[in-house]
C-alpha cells in the first residue's frame, strides 16, 4: 500500500487534529469518591467453601510457616512431657485408668456371664 | 521503603487493586480516567453523561473483578478491549445509531453556504466534521481509528485489544482514512499550510 505525498500529508494532519483535540469534559469527581466508597466496602477475604478441607490443606502451603513450626514444636513437647510423666510411677494417665476400668469392667461381665452359662448347664 | 505509586507499572497497580489497597486504585484511576473518558466520549455520539456513567461503569468493574485481569499482558490493552465491548454492547442495544443521525442532520446544514465552507477551514471546524464523519463509520472502524491516533496503540497492540489479525486492523485503518479523506476534501486547504 503506497501512500502519496497528498495522502501522508492528510494523515499527519488527522493525526494533528486527534492528538490536539480537547473537549471539555473532565471526570466527575463524585465518581471517583463513589468508586473509592465501594473499595473500602468491599470485604477483603471472602468465606470459602469446604472450609474444612482448606483448613488442612493450610499445613501444607508455605504460609504462616512460623505458627505451623511453633504447632509442630509445642505437639513434640507435650508428647515428650506426657512420656516423661507416664515413667514416674505416681502418675497414672487418665488413658491407663479408662483402660483399667474397662478391663475390669469386662473381667466381671465375663465373669457373671460364665456362672450364667454354668447355672443353665446340665 | 515502599515504592511510590508513580514508579509502579498499570500491571503491578492492578495487582495491588485485587489486594484491596486504594492507593493503587487512585493511582490507576488518575493514569486512565480522562483517557477512558474521551474515548467513550467520541465512541458514543459525543454524549458526556453517557460517557461519563460509562467510565464509573468501567471502573467498577476493575474494583469488583480485578481477577479478571492477566498480569501478564498489558493493561492499557485490556482497558481498552472492555471499553470496546462496552461500546459494542451499547451499539447493540441503543440508539447510538439515532444520534449520529442527528448529528448528520446539521453537518448537511452547516456546509450549506460558500462563506461557512470559508469560515470552516480552520482546525477546530477539521475536528469537528472529521468526528461527525467518524460517527457515521461503525464501531470497529472508529475504536480503531480513536486507538491507533489518540492513544498510539501498535497495529499488533490495537490486535489484541479488538480480538482481531493485523491484517484487519490495517485495512480498517487504510478504509476509514480513505473514507475521511473524501468526506473531507472541503478542507484541501489546511493540507496546504
Amino acid at each position: 500500500m503506497k501512500t502519496t505525498v497528498k495522502e501522508s500529508s492528510f494523515i499527519k494532519l488527522l493525526n494533528k487534529a486527534v492528538e490536539e483535540d480537547n473537549p471539555e469534559i473532565t471526570p466527575d469527581l463524585a465518581i471517583r469518591q463513589r468508586l473509592l466508597n465501594r473499595m473500602e466496602l468491599k470485604p477483603r477475604k471472602e468465606v470459602k467453601k469446604n472450609s474444612f478441607s482448606n483448613l488442612l490443606l493450610v499445613f501444607f502451603t508455605p504460609n504462616f510457616m512460623g505458627y505451623k513450626a511453633g504447632i509442630a514444636v509445642a505437639t513434640v513437647g507435650f508428647s515428650l512431657w506426657l512420656n516423661h510423666q507416664q515413667n514416674i510411677s505416681t502418675y497414672t494417665l487418665p488413658r491407663d485408668t479408662t483402660t483399667v476400668y474397662i478391663d475390669t469392667s469386662f473381667n466381671r461381665w465375663q465373669d457373671t456371664s460364665a456362672a450364667h452359662l454354668n447355672f443353665l448347664a446340665p | 521503603m515502599s515504592q511510590p505509586y508513580q514508579a509502579i507499572s498499570d500491571e503491578k497497580l492492578m495487582i495491588k487493586i485485587c489486594a484491596g489497597d486504594t492507593g493503587s486504585f487512585n493511582e490507576l484511576y488518575e493514569r486512565y480516567s480522562k483517557r477512558i473518558l474521551y474515548y467513550f466520549y467520541r465512541m458514543l455520539g459525543n454524549s458526556e453523561e453517557k460517557a461519563q456513567d460509562f467510565l464509573q461503569d468501567i471502573f467498577m468493574k476493575i474494583i469488583e473483578k480485578p481477577e479478571l485481569f492477566n498480569p501478564k499482558k498489558k493493561f492499557s490493552t485490556w482497558v481498552f478491549c472492555v471499553a470496546h465491548n462496552m461500546c459494542k454492547n451499547e451499539y447493540r442495544s441503543n440508539g447510538v445509531r439515532k444520534i449520529v443521525e442527528n448529528h448528520e442532520d446539521l453537518s448537511a446544514f452547516c456546509i450549506n453556504s460558500k462563506e461557512e465552507k470559508e469560515q470552516m477551514i480552520d482546525l477546530k471546524s477539521f475536528t469537528e466534521k472529521l468526528y461527525k464523519e467518524l460517527d457515521k463509520m461503525d464501531e470497529n472502524h472508529k475504536t480503531t481509528f480513536l486507538l491507533r491516533n489518540r492513544e498510539g496503540f501498535s497495529i499488533k497492540e490495537i490486535g489484541k485489544a479488538l480480538n482481531c489479525s493485523e491484517g484487519t486492523v490495517k485495512s480498517r485503518l487504510f478504509y476509514t482514512c480513505k473514507k475521511l479523506a473524501s468526506k473531507l476534501a472541503i478542507y484541501q486547504p489546511l493540507l496546504r499550510n
